[in-house]
C-alpha cells in the first residue's frame, strides 16, 4: 500500500523542475504579454483599451508582409529535408571519403550565426566576391545586387539559412541510418530492389521519427529562431522585403512606438504556432 | 529517484540564492554607491570610450565614496536595454539617447526623471539655450547634451582637384553640386558613396535636403501632425532631388547592399568622392590623412524656406531614468562633465565639441573644425530628423527611401507613402503624438 | 559493376562539389585575414602574396576576446548540461510512467516550444528582477533553459517511447526501482537523443544575442556573440582586420568539433535501438 503511494507521487516529482522553470520562465511572461496586449501605457500608467492593439496590427500591413515572410520561409523545411536525406543516404553507402564529407558538411551548423552573416554580405554584396567571379568569367549579367534586389534579397537570405542548416540535417539522419539493421538491406537485395525502392521502403520509414523531429525543429526554426539572420544580413530590408514576425516583434517593442502593440503581434504569433503544433499533433495521431 | 530530485531542487535554489546575494553586493555595501552609466558614441565619435573611462578615473578619484560603472551599448540594444530595464523599475542611473524625438518618447512614456528636478537653472546656463530646449518640455528640462556634432559633406580633395573642381569650394548652390557631381562622373569617379543598407541613411539624406523648404520649426510639426500634406511640393521635393542623383548615376551601384558606415568608407578607399558625414569623423579623416587630402562642406542649397541654408548641430543626451537609484549623484556626474577640463578631454580624445559657453575656440586646430565653428556661428541650426514623429523613421523613411532605390519609386509615390505611414503613425501612438505637439510648439 | 562505379564517380562529382559550396566562404575568411587590405582590393579570393600577422593584431587590439569566449562557454555548458538533466527526468516520466493528465500536461508543453523569445524579453526581466537576478550570469541561464526546455523533453520522450518496455520489466525484475531503471537502463539508451538535442541547445545557446545584450549589463559578462558584432559597424573599412577577428570567434569552436566529433558520432549512434 505505502509501495503504491510513492508510485504516485514520483512521476509528478520528476515534472516538478520542468514545471517551475517553465512557469517562471515562459507560462507567466506569455499571460503578461496576453494580458498586455489589451492596454496601453499612457505616462506610467495601464489603461485598458480592449481590441485597440488588434485592430492596430490587423491594420498594418507590415504584420502582413512578415506572416508572408514566414510562410515563405517554411519552404526550406521541405527543401532541407529532402537534400539532407539525399546527402545522407550517398554518404550511407560509404563513397570514399566519407567521413571526411560528413565533417565537413557538418562545419556550417556550429558557425557563429555573427559570422556567417557577416562573411555572405562580404560575398553577396553588389561589389563583392561573388560578383567579382561572375564578372571576370563574363558573365556580367549574372551579377545581381543579391542582397539589395527586392526579388532577390529573400530568396538570398534562404539560401544563407539552408548553407548553415543543411548540415544538422545530414548528420542526424545518417546516424540514424547506420543503426539500421543492414540485414533489410540485405533481404531486400535478394528481392532484387533497385536503390530508389530501398530508400522508399526501408530507409524513409525507419528513419521517420528522426525525421519527424528534424521537421519539427526546422519550422520552428523559421518561425521563431530566425531573428539572427535577418538582423545581421538585412535588418528587413530592402523596403521591407526580408521582414519576419519575430524581427517586427523586436521593431515595435523597441524601435520606438507602442510596444503593447508588439505584445498584440506575439500573440498573433503564438496563435499561428499553435495552429502549426496542432496540425502536427492531429497528423501525428492519425500516423498511429 | 525523490532523492535525487530533492538534491536537484536544492542545487538549483542554492544557485539561485548565491546568485540573489551576488547581485545585492554590487548595488550597495557599506556606505559606497555605485553609479551605473549605460552610453553609446564610440561608434561614430571615435575614443569617446576612452574619453569616458578618463571621465570615471577622475570622477572616483574626486569622489572618493562613489564608483562609476560605465558600460558601453551596441548600436541596437541602446533603448532596447533601457526599455526592458526601466520596464522592471531596473534601469541605470544615466542613459545616453539620442536626441530629439527619440529622446522625448521615453520622456512621454514616463521613462525619465526631470533633469531640472536635480540641477538649477543657473548650473545649466553654461550650455546654448538652443541645444536645452532639444530636450525641454513642459516647462522642465530633461536631458543634458553629451556632446554635439555638425553634419556636412566630406570629400577628397585630391578626387575634386582631377576632375576639375575648386577643392577649397567645391560647391554651394544645387547646380553647382549638380556640375560637380557631373564633372567627377566624366573623370571616371563615383561622385556620391552611401550605403542603405541597415536604413540609417534616408534620416541623413532628410538632415541634408530634406529641411530646406521649411520655414521654421512650426512647417516641421505641422508636417508630422498630419496637418500638413507630405505629397505637397514643399515637403517632398527632396525626393525628386535623391530621383535626381540617382537617375544621374551619381551615387555607388551598390549602395543597397552597404551598410552606413561602409558606404561612408568609400571616400577612404578612394571608391567615391563624397559622402554625407559628421564632422567628428571628419576630422579623425583630416587627422589620419592629412588636411590636404578632406574636405568639409555645407549641403548645397536648392530650396527655398527660411531654413534652406540651415546647418544641423544636434546633441545627443544624457538622461536620469525615473527608477534611477543614486538621481542626485547622477546630476552630480553630469555637471561633472561639463567642466572646463572635461569637455576640452571631450574634444581631445573623441574629435566632439559640448555645447557648453565654456568651449574654447584656442583649443581647435583642425581647418574643418574651424570652419564648422564658423558655420555655427552663421546659419541657424535646425535638424530635421529631432522631429520626426515616433515610428515614422523605422516605419515610413526607411523602407520608403530604399524602395525608391530597389524598385524605383517615383518620387510622387514616395510621398504618398510617406504620408500613408505618418498617418499610421500617428493613429497607433496619439497620446505620444499629443505630447509630441506640446513639445514642439512651445519654441 | 561498372554501373555502381558510374554512380560512385557521380556521387563523388556531387560531394566534392558540395564542398567546395561549403568550404569556400571559410576560405574567404580564413585566406583574407593574412593580407593586407590594399592586397585584398586587387586580389580577393587568391591566396596572398605577402604573409601579414598585422590584421590578428590589430583584431586583438582592446578586445578581450579570451574573456568573451569563456563567458559564452560558461553560457553554453552550464544552459545545456541543466536542461539536459530537467528533460531527462520529465521525458521518462511522460514516456514510461502512467499518471493522471500525463497527455494533458505534455500536450501542453509542446507548443511552448515554438514561442518567440524576443516577445517575451520584457515580462522575463521583470520576474528575473523579482527574483533578484538582475545581472547574473544565473538569470541568462535560467531563460535559456526554460526556452530549450520543451524541444528537448518533446524528443526525449519520443525517444523513450521506442525503447521497448521489455527492457524496463526486465530491470525491475532485477530489483530496480525506478530511479534506478532511469539510470542504468534509461540513461545509457538515451544518449543519442540527449546527444542531438544538446547540439541543438549548445548551437543556440551560443548564437543568441538578444537575451545577452539586454539581460548582461556589465563589460565583464558580455558574450562572443555581442563581441562579434562590433566587427558589423563603423569597427574598420579594413576588411582584412574584420576576417582575422571573425577567424579567432571561429577557430576555438572548430578546434571543439574536431575534438567531439567522434563522440558526437558515436554518441548519436550507441544505444540506438534496433527495431
Amino acid at each position: 500500500m505505502k509501495k503504491r503511494k510513492v508510485k504516485n507521487i514520483s512521476p509528478y516529482v520528476y515534472i516538478l523542475p520542468t514545471f517551475i522553470i517553465l512557469l517562471l520562465v515562459i507560462v507567466v511572461p506569455i499571460i503578461y504579454v496576453i494580458v498586455q496586449s489589451f492596454y496601453t501605457t499612457i505616462a506610467d500608467e495601464n489603461v485598458f483599451v480592449g481590441l485597440r492593439n488588434y485592430k492596430l496590427a490587423v491594420k498594418d500591413e507590415l504584420l502582413w508582409i512578415a506572416i508572408k515572410n514566414n510562410l515563405k520561409l517554411f519552404l526550406c523545411v521541405p527543401i532541407l529535408t529532402v537534400i539532407s536525406l539525399a546527402i545522407a543516404s550517398v554518404l550511407y553507402n560509404k563513397i570514399r571519403g566519407w567521413r571526411f564529407y560528413r565533417s565537413v558538411i557538418f562545419i556550417p551548423y556550429i558557425l557563429a550565426i555573427p559570422v556567417v552573416g557577416i562573411v555572405f554580405s562580404y560575398l553577396l554584396q553588389y561589389n563583392g566576391v561573388f560578383n567579382s567571379i561572375l564578372r571576370a568569367a563574363g558573365l556580367e549579367n549574372m551579377a545581381l545586387d543579391w542582397l539589395g534586389d527586392p526579388k532577390l534579397a529573400f530568396p538570398s537570405v534562404a539560401v544563407v539559412i539552408i548553407w548553415k542548416q543543411i548540415g544538422f540535417g545530414v548528420v542526424l539522419f545518417l546516424a540514424r541510418m547506420m543503426s539500421i539493421d543492414r540485414s533489410l538491406y540485405e533481404s531486400a537485395d535478394v528481392d532484387g530492389a533497385t536503390w530508389f525502392q530501398k530508400f522508399m521502403h526501408i530507409t524513409i520509414p525507419q528513419t521517420k521519427t528522426i525525421i519527424e523531429f528534424y521537421v519539427i525543429i526546422t519550422l520552428i526554426e523559421m518561425l521563431s529562431w530566425v531573428f539572427n539572420f535577418i538582423y545581421v544580413m538585412t535588418a528587413g530590408g530592402p523596403g521591407n522585403k526580408t521582414l519576419v514576425l519575430e524581427y517586427l516583434i523586436y521593431k515595435k517593442s523597441f524601435g520606438g512606438g507602442d510596444f503593447n502593440i508588439a505584445m498584440a503581434i506575439s500573440v498573433i504569433l503564438l496563435i499561428l504556432a499553435s495552429i502549426l503544433i496542432a496540425v502536427h499533433q492531429v497528423v501525428m495521431r492519425k500516423e498511429d | 529517484m525523490k532523492k535525487f530530485s530533492v538534491v536537484f531542487a536544492l542545487v538549483l535554489s542554492v544557485s539561485l540564492l548565491t546568485g540573489c546575494n551576488k547581485s545585492n553586493d554590487s548595488s550597495s555595501s557599506d556606505g559606497e554607491k555605485t553609479l551605473t552609466v549605460w552610453y553609446w558614441g564610440e561608434q561614430e565619435a571615435p575614443g569617446y570610450k576612452a574619453y569616458m573611462e578618463e571621465m570615471v578615473k577622475r570622477y572616483e578619484e574626486k569622489n572618493k565614496d562613489v564608483k562609476v560603472e560605465a558600460v558601453l551599448q551596441e548600436s541596437d540594444n541602446l533603448y532596447s536595454a533601457f526599455r526592458t530595464a526601466e520596464a522592471a523599475g531596473e534601469g541605470p542611473d544615466i542613459q545616453y539617447m539620442w536626441g530629439g524625438t527619440q529622446a522625448m518618447e521615453d520622456v512621454w512614456k514616463g521613462n525619465v526623471a526631470p533633469l531640472s528636478d536635480y540641477i538649477s537653472e543657473e548650473e545649466l546656463s553654461v550650455i546654448p539655450k538652443a541645444s536645452l530646449a532639444e530636450t525641454n518640455w513642459n516647462g522642465k528640462q530633461w536631458g543634458i547634451p553629451a556632446y554635439g556634432f555638425t553634419y556636412g559633406i566630406a570629400y577628397d580633395k585630391t578626387a575634386m582637384e582631377k576632375a576639375g573642381v575648386d577643392p577649397e569650394n567645391p560647391f554651394t548652390t544645387w547646380d553647382e553640386f549638380m556640375d560637380c557631381c557631373k564633372k567627377l562622373k566624366d573623370a571616371g569617379i563615383t561622385p556620391l558613396g552611401m550605403g542603405l543598407k541597415d536604413g540609417y541613411l534616408p534620416a541623413w539624406i532628410g538632415i541634408f535636403l530634406g529641411q530646406q523648404n521649411l520655414d521654421s520649426v512650426n512647417d516641421m510639426i505641422n508636417l508630422m501632425s498630419g496637418e500638413e500634406d507630405f505629397t505637397d511640393q514643399k515637403y517632398s521635393e527632396w525626393l525628386d532631388k535623391i530621383v535626381e542623383l540617382k537617375d544621374a548615376g551619381y551615387i555607388n551601384d551598390d549602395i543597397l547592399s552597404l551598410d552606413l558606415y561602409q558606404g561612408q568608407q568609400l571616400i577612404e578607399s578612394g571608391k567615391a568622392a563624397m559622402t554625407l558625414h559628421t564632422q567628428a569623423y571628419a576630422v579623425s579623416l583630416e587627422k589620419s590623412m592629412g588636411a590636404d587630402k578632406i574636405g568639409f562642406a555645407k549641403a548645397p542649397v536648392y530650396g527655398t524656406g527660411k531654413l534652406a541654408a540651415s546647418v544641423a548641430t544636434p546633441s545627443q543626451v544624457y538622461v536620469i531614468p525615473k527608477s534611477a537609484v543614486h538621481k542626485e549623484e547622477a546630476a552630480d556626474f553630469l555637471l561633472f562633465l561639463q567642466e572646463e577640463d572635461n569637455i576640452k578631454c571631450l574634444y581631445e580624445m573623441a574629435n566632439v565639441m559640448m555645447p557648453n559657453l565654456n568651449f574654447k575656440e584656442e583649443w581647435v586646430t583642425s581647418e574643418i573644425d574651424k570652419n564648422v565653428l564658423q558655420w555655427q556661428k552663421e546659419d541657424t541650426n535646425f535638424c530635421y530628423q529631432l522631429y520626426f514623429a515616433p515610428m515614422f523613421e523605422s516605419d515610413g523613411l526607411i523602407p520608403t527611401v530604399q524602395k525608391m532605390f530597389s524598385e524605383d519609386l517615383p518620387a510622387a509615390k514616395a510621398a504618398k507613402e510617406l504620408g500613408d505611414a505618418l498617418d499610421k503613425c500617428i493613429e497607433q501612438n496619439p497620446e505620444v503624438h499629443e505630447a509630441f505637439l506640446d513639445w514642439s510648439v512651445e519654441e | 559493376m561498372k554501373r555502381k562505379r558510374g554512380r560512385g564517380i557521380t556521387s563523388q562529382v556531387l560531394m566534392i562539389s558540395l564542398v567546395i559550396v561549403i568550404i569556400f566562404p571559410l576560405y574567404f575568411m580564413t585566406v583574407n585575414s593574412f593580407k593586407t587590405h590594399e592586397e585584398y582590393v586587387n586580389n580577393m579570393i587568391g591566396i596572398p602574396k605577402a604573409f601579414t600577422m598585422q590584421n590578428y593584431i590589430d583584431a586583438f587590439q582592446g578586445k578581450p576576446f579570451g574573456q568573451w569566449f569563456l563567458n559564452s562557454l560558461i553560457l553554453t555548458a552550464a544552459a545545456a548540461f541543466f536542461t539536459g538533466i530537467v528533460a531527462l527526468l520529465a521525458g521518462y516520466a511522460f514516456a514510461k510512467m502512467k499518471f493522471r493528465g500525463r497527455e494533458l500536461l505534455f500536450g501542453m508543453i509542446v507548443p511552448l516550444m515554438s514561442v518567440p523569445p524576443v516577445a517575451m524579453i520584457i515580462p522575463q526581466f521583470r520576474i528575473i528582477k523579482i527574483m533578484g537576478l538582475v545581472n547574473t550570469r544565473i538569470s541568462v541561464i535560467l531563460i535559456y533553459v526554460g526556452i530549450m526546455l520543451p524541444m528537448t523533453i518533446y524528443l526525449m520522450r519520443n525517444f523513450m517511447k521506442t525503447v521497448p518496455d521489455s527492457l524496463l520489466d526486465a530491470a525491475k525484475i532485477d530489483g530496480c526501482n525506478s530511479k534506478k531503471a532511469l539510470l542504468f537502463v534509461m540513461v545509457p539508451l538515451s544518449v543519442p537523443a540527449l546527444i542531438t538535442s544538446s547540439l541543438v541547445n549548445i548551437v543556440w545557446v551560443w548564437n543568441e544575442l538578444l537575451i545577452s545584450l539586454v539581460f548582461l549589463q556589465k563589460e565583464s559578462l558580455r558574450t562572443l556573440m555581442v563581441g562579434i558584432t562590433l566587427f558589423k559597424g563603423r569597427f574598420t573599412l579594413n576588411i582584412p582586420v574584420i576576417m582575422a577577428g571573425l577567424v579567432i570567434a571561429t577557430v576555438p569552436i572548430v578546434i571543439i568539433y574536431i575534438f567531439a566529433q567522434k563522440y558526437l558520432v558515436e554518441g548519436m549512434l550507441a544505444g540506438s535501438v534496433k527495431e
